[in-house]
């Protein structure tokens, strides 16, 4: 069996956490499945430095009836030490509960919404950073939440799987 | 408190490095119910997250490119066209959010395509066409993941 998982010093000198692919020695093989000494120097890039894709909230949320209607739901803003809030970045799937073979699948971020189309099947996503209590009212003291909010002209034919991710929009 | 975290046999899924849920028992936790494991065939990490503007002036073809660190990976890409930072379409292909080659996108006026240049450098190319005018600004994601 090959050594996959290396928590120490690599061949370099290097403090890390690293795992290999199957069959392959994490001590010698590239072929890593994850390394925690990704960074990135090139030119126009933010070294993301290999965030992994950690959840911080996921769920579903159903439409019902026929006629257009907006839902919510609200996550604990992202804010970084000085005090800013960042949109997340969000994974999200809709589904038209009338056929399961009818599933488009999206990614998206950012504040605004996403266009009505065969994709959504006449829905779009709004994301909003922060602003809002755990309810989705008017922030006024406490945990400061987002909003994620799906728009359905046909709702009950209309349900959204949601990941949200603990990675800023920006990186 | 739930023991979370196992470095070495895990009764099921034999040696490596586990990571399980708030308040479940990493010892007898079931795949789904991991934050990490170290069997897996990939732990997606974050290459690149960048907005990528394009501007097209309405005559010929506009491209851009980006390169990124790849390390070694046929990376898998996923992009959000925007405008004005906010998304506006998803494009007109299913395999639009979550490929190597985008194809024809944007009412058929921009494409996207991810290339392995060498064993340490991956490539963006952005191209835009049409007879308008218009702006861009799409986010572009590469994965650790691997077509």
């Amino acid at each position: 069996m090959a050594n996959r998982v290396l928590l120490g010093k690599d061949g370099n000198g290097d403090y890390c956490l690293k795992v290999s692919a199957s069959g392959a020695n994490v001590l010698t093989t590239s072929n890593l499945t994850f390394n925690s000494l990704i960074t990135d120097s090139t030119s126009g890039v933010t070294s993301t430095e290999g965030r992994a894709f950690n959840v911080i909230q996921s769920g579903v949320i159903n439409g019902s009836g026929t006629t257009a209607a907006t839902y919510s739901v609200q996550f604990p803003s992202i804010v970084d030490n000085s005090g800013n809030y960042s949109i997340p970045f969000v994974h999200a799937l809709y589904e038209k509960t009338v056929t399961e073979t009818n599933i488009a699948a999206g990614y998206y971020t950012g504040y605004g919404y996403h266009a009505s189309g065969t994709y959504s099947w006449g829905a779009y996503m709004l994301l909003e950073s922060h602003g809002f209590n755990s309810s989705g009212g008017n922030y006024t003291s406490g945990t400061q939440y987002g909003r994620l909010r799906f728009n359905a002209s046909n709702p009950g034919n209309m349900s959204l799987s949601y990941y949200i991710l603990a990675i800023p929009a920006h990186g | 408190m739930a023991n979370r975290v196992l470095l070495g046999n895990h009764g099921t899924y034999g040696y490596g490095l586990y990571v399980s849920k708030s308040n479940i028992d990493v010892t007898g936790a079931n795949i789904e119910d991991f934050l990490f494991a170290s069997t897996a065939t990939n732990n997606n990490q974050l290459l690149l997250l960048e907005w990528i503007p394009i501007t097209h002036g309405g005559s010929g073809t506009t491209t851009v490119t980006q390169q990124y660190a790849n390390f070694n990976k046929d990376c898998e890409v996923m992009m959000v066209y925007t405008s004005g930072g906010e998304p506006v379409t998803a494009g007109s292909a299913t395999d639009a959010w979550s490929a190597n080659d985008f194809g024809s996108l944007f009412t058929g006026l921009v494409t996207l395509t991810n290339t392995k240049t060498s064993s340490s450098v991956g490539t963006l190319t952005l191209t835009a066409t049409g007879a308008s005018s218009y702006t861009l600004n799409p986010i572009i994601a590469v994965f650790t993941q691997e077509i």
